[in-house]
């Protein structure tokens, strides 16, 4: 009895580390929105997260991460997982001179940023409200 | 009642959940911690240490034991829409020392500092000091150890106080950018700046003026592929020409016009990365006296990762420097050399890089030394 409680108690800790390392299934849906200002296409979304478009028309774009959303994100929209993404930017940065996007920690704060910043572009995982424009639902 | 033996015998299934486990909790530790919320400007750099065992005799560089590698902290500040910065500071240890003078005294060395206006997304002008644009290594990787598959960058591309040929960075001007075309798009460098003297033997760029008053200028043009067979692959021409005057106690002893043509690739096909660059050189007396002399350097690397994690890699490098040319008599590294090396790199984490590699090195053609090494880097970036 004692030694098969071990066992259970290896085998859980097993699943528990394993469920943490693994990523999260991608359920919920991710909508790209930006300030009413920017001129973008959907197209031009994987562009702007690999740092391959910073302007649009003149205008500074400022690209949002969304802690709460960036795995939906990256496997959904980039196809990349995090250690890849975090790579790419690592290697723009040091090689180009760019910034990498600017990390916020929920879909509310995302919201705030871009209603109120001209060129400001982010992702949340619920639907938005008014003063932002969908430039993708995916 | 169970006997002691047999309690051991019934423990030992355990063993491998007990491992698996611990692996797996190690593995969490070591998951790459999300960033968190980042405003304002961020500090990033790489280091790295490393352990040589080489059969090299009394070779500046060819120390056995352990090495500090090098301490690299760059910034790069977005000042306005349209305006950005990269600075770039390194402490390293200069070990291109004569045998019996100080071992690996550490020294700053501003390696960038350099201001950009981004006039659209296909063209930024940039002045300062830049890493020089030619080939894929040094504006790819430079002194991001942690980036680059191998513990040592290709002999003949090291730095200019390591025994390099050719002028890693450069004090001036450079527009560099792409352009779409086709199915990929068109990238181009072009620059100018101060052109490069040679100081006890290793290129110096003058930072403080061009007191040559010699003029540097050359350029990079590729093609980047994107989609189709031959998505990602990024092939192109460079090319550089200057005129390289040679100092010793500050007397001048030669000038040499150094014209260099080349190509370069990279590609990762898949789990696959292939690199290679060559350079022609063209060297003549600055006076006009006696011929042009040929010299050519290359090499050419493979490597295959593994389940993300593991990269078995292969690299050969060669140069046949003319010791009739003035520019290489007077370099410390240049003497001609060929080297085959293996070695595998292990991601830890995507911060963390372990790497091993060996190589045999003949230098004998010039008169130098055959030999092996081994190198054991541990290579992080923050």
């Amino acid at each position: 009895m004692k030694l098969q409680a071990h066992r259970i108690r290896y085998l859980l800790c097993c699943a528990m580390a394993l469920v943490a390392v693994l990523p999260a299934p991608s359920l919920a849906d991710v909508y790209v929105i930006m300030n009413a200002s920017l001129m973008l296409t959907p197209a031009d979304i994987t562009s702007v997260y690999t740092g391959d478009k910073q302007l649009a028309g003149g205008t500074k774009i400022r690209a949002l991460d969304n802690h709460a959303g960036q795995g939906e994100f990256l496997s959904k929209v980039l196809q990349l997982n995090p250690g890849r993404y975090d790579s790419l930017w690592t290697m723009k940065s040091f090689r180009d001179g760019l910034t990498p996007p600017t990390v916020k920690s929920t879909d509310a704060d995302v919201i705030a940023y871009v209603q109120t910043t001209p060129g400001a572009i982010g992702y949340v995982t619920t639907a938005p409200p008014p003063g932002v424009v969908v430039l993708r639902k995916y | 009642m169970q006997t002691v033996s047999t309690r051991k015998l019934l423990k030992r299934p355990l063993w491998p959940s007990r491992i698996t486990a611990w692996l797996l909790l190690g593995a969490l530790a070591l998951q790459a911690p999300a960033r968190a919320d980042v405003e304002g400007l961020a500090l990033h750099g790489f280091a790295s240490v490393y352990y040589t065992a080489t059969g090299q005799q009394n070779a500046p560089e060819g120390n056995t034991g352990f090495k500090l590698d090098n301490l690299d902290l760059y910034l790069a500040p977005s000042l306005s829409d349209h305006i950005r910065a990269l600075m770039e500071d390194v402490v390293e240890f200069d070990d291109w020392h004569a045998p019996g003078e100080s071992n690996g005294q550490p020294v700053i060395d501003i390696e960038r500092l350099q201001v950009g206006y981004v006039f659209n997304d296909d063209v930024t002008v940039w002045i300062g000091r830049f890493h020089t644009p030619y080939g894929y290594w040094n504006t790819a990787f430079h002194h991001g150890a942690q980036l680059q598959p191998t513990v040592m960058r290709p002999q003949f591309v090291a730095f200019e106080d390591h025994g390099g040929i050719l002028p890693a960075h450069m004090d001036g001007l450079w527009a560099t950018g792409r352009a779409a075309h086709g199915p990929g798009r068109i990238t181009y460098d072009a620059y100018l700046g101060n052109g490069q003297r040679i100081l006890d033997g290793a290129l110096d760029m003058q930072n403080e003026g061009n007191a040559d008053a010699h003029t540097a200028f050359g350029g990079r043009l590729g093609y980047e592929f994107r989609g189709g067979a031959l998505d990602t692959l990024w092939i192109g021409l460079h090319g550089f020409d200057e005129q390289v005057d040679n100092f010793v106690s500050g007397v001048m002893t030669a000038a040499t016009n150094v014209k260099v043509i080349g190509g370069f690739f990279h590609w990762t096909p898949g789990n696959w990365e292939l690199l290679g660059e060559y350079y022609g050189f063209q060297n003549r007396a600055h006076d006009g006296s006696g011929p042009s002399h040929s010299s050519s350097a290359w090499y050419a690397e493979a490597n295959y990762t593994f389940f993300g994690l593991i990269t078995p890699l292969a690299r050969y490098e060669s140069d046949r420097l003319s010791q009739d040319d003035g520019y290489f008599q007077y370099l410390q590294g240049g003497k001609s050399y060929q080297r085959e090396l293996i070695g595998v790199r292990y991601d830890l984490t995507p911060q963390v890089a372990l790497k091993l590699d060996g190589n045999h090195t003949d230098a004998t053609r010039d008169g130098g030394q055959a030999y092996n090494e081994m190198h054991f880097q541990v290579a992080v970036r923050f």
